[in-house]
């Protein structure tokens, strides 16, 4: 059996302290969806290593603000994103890395085996479905990627995108719609 | 399936989560923890002052026993990073060697030289110096030294940052690097740890950021007072040696 993990608002409560291993813990356990939250808004891999890093900084400093009774990732999230958007600069990042994703499973497919024709077919697939989101307007795809491929609650895009929750609920249904309409399927 | 479901199932083409938790705690500057109400007892405060008299008091009896309390951040480049409280004074800069061509430097050091494809060939090229008998630096222009150094013949050499030194952790090529900005920091070489100013070093050119990698058997360490985007620019377009 192992130990018992201690409560989150335990460990922010340590870090308002100033205990900065208590901060290194609540860093470790955010980080995954800060560096993902970051990647959609970035663009990039690099930049989004860049922002989370300046991100878990700036809420370190800001601690002190933090309103105890809050949940505290979307807050960290907002700090994170913040940071990520500022480094969204050149056209060629703007195209996320979806579109990446998307030439490397193009790639993976045309080495299969044709006996794995279920495999080939999947990726091919895949690769349809993320080359279609890659082409989407930035808000769009930004959308789409946050909701659904990083299954973000619609309180966390809404601090992530710096939006309403009811903003975030009208971009899902528009993105979705174009989605649709990308890959030629009836709405 | 849904086109819900579908999107849902593409979220393992992710890239892979870097593990940014101790770099994170290495570059916090710590804080004094709020001060308990204890503390603002009138009766309790000349107590306190008496108590932190004789500690120093003793303290100052003693000799130091080191310079500051380590953190370690990360290895590269042949150097340990380290985030101190207290940055060693070092009076000197780094000593690169004496002058050569690249033919000679290569044939010195038993290694092939690898030149930034951004900077193209170098102005100059010292070997040796502070940095071990097979370190070869290339000189670009008053304002780039990249230096590079077989692994196995790294120094072990340790840079010390201190809670006001700013740090980078970059991506070279699929390796971690260090990005150090200029302000609080020294080169502490072999032999020094401990608090001795002899062997610690400023960085050769004045006023540079380092940048510390590894790649392909050996480690490199580029000084530049040029900008972060241009110092990761220079030390991606490094080829394998």
């Amino acid at each position: 059996m192992g130990e018992e993990p201690e409560p989150e608002q335990q460990l922010i409560d340590r870090a308002r302290g100033g205990d900065v291993r208590a901060y290194e813990d609540l860093v470790r356990r955010h980080q995954h969806t800060a560096f993902r939250t970051a990647c959609v808004l970035a663009g990039s891999a690099h930049d989004a290593e860049e922002a989370v890093q300046d991100g878990f900084l700036k809420a370190w400093d800001a601690l002190g603000r933090f309103r105890r009774d809050a949940p505290f990732r979307p807050w960290l999230l907002a700090i994170v994103a913040n940071e990520a958007k500022s480094r969204r600069r050149a056209a060629s990042r703007r195209r996320g890395w979806t579109a990446r994703a998307a030439e490397e499973v193009v790639v993976t497919g045309a080495g299969t085996a044709a006996s794995a024709e279920v495999t080939v077919l999947a990726g091919e697939r895949r690769a349809q479905l993320l080359g279609a989101v890659a082409r989407l307007p930035q808000r769009d795809r930004e959308a789409i990627e946050l909701r659904y491929l990083l299954d973000l609650s619609e309180a966390e895009m809404a601090a992530a995108l710096g939006c309403r929750r009811g903003t975030v609920k009208s971009r899902l249904s528009r993105a979705l719609e174009r989605l649709r309409a990308e890959i030629g399927e009836a709405p | 399936m849904s086109l819900e479901r579908e999107l849902r199932e593409l979220g393992d083409a992710w890239p892979p989560t870097p593990d940014v938790a101790a770099t994170v705690a290495g570059r916090i500057v710590p804080r004094s923890p709020r001060q308990p109400r204890l503390l603002g007892q009138p009766w309790l405060r000349p107590a306190l002052v008496a108590v932190l008299v004789l500690l120093l008091a003793a303290a100052a009896a003693v000799p130091p026993v080191r310079a500051g309390i380590e953190r370690l951040l990360g290895v590269a480049g042949g150097e340990r990073i380290e985030r101190v409280d207290r940055v060693p004074r070092a009076a000197r800069r780094l000593d690169l060697g004496s002058p050569a061509t690249l033919a000679e430097a290569s044939r010195r050091t038993d290694a092939e030289i690898a030149l930034p494809g951004r900077l193209g060939a170098p102005d100059g090229v010292r070997v040796g110096g502070d940095l071990g008998s097979r370190a070869v630096s290339l000189l670009f222009g008053g304002d780039t030294v990249l230096s590079q150094i077989p692994a196995a013949s790294t120094i072990g050499a340790v840079k010390q940052i201190g809670s006001q030194g700013r740090l980078r952790v970059v991506t070279i090529r699929g390796r971690t690097g260090f990005w150090i900005a200029p302000g609080e920091r020294a080169l502490v070489l072999p032999g020094a740890i401990g608090g001795a100013t002899a062997t610690t070093r400023r960085t050769a050119l004045p006023g540079a950021s380092v940048l510390l990698w590894d790649r392909g058997g050996a480690a490199y360490r580029l000084e530049t007072r040029r900008p972060f985007a241009e110092a990761v620019a220079i030390a991606r377009s490094v080829p394998a040696r």
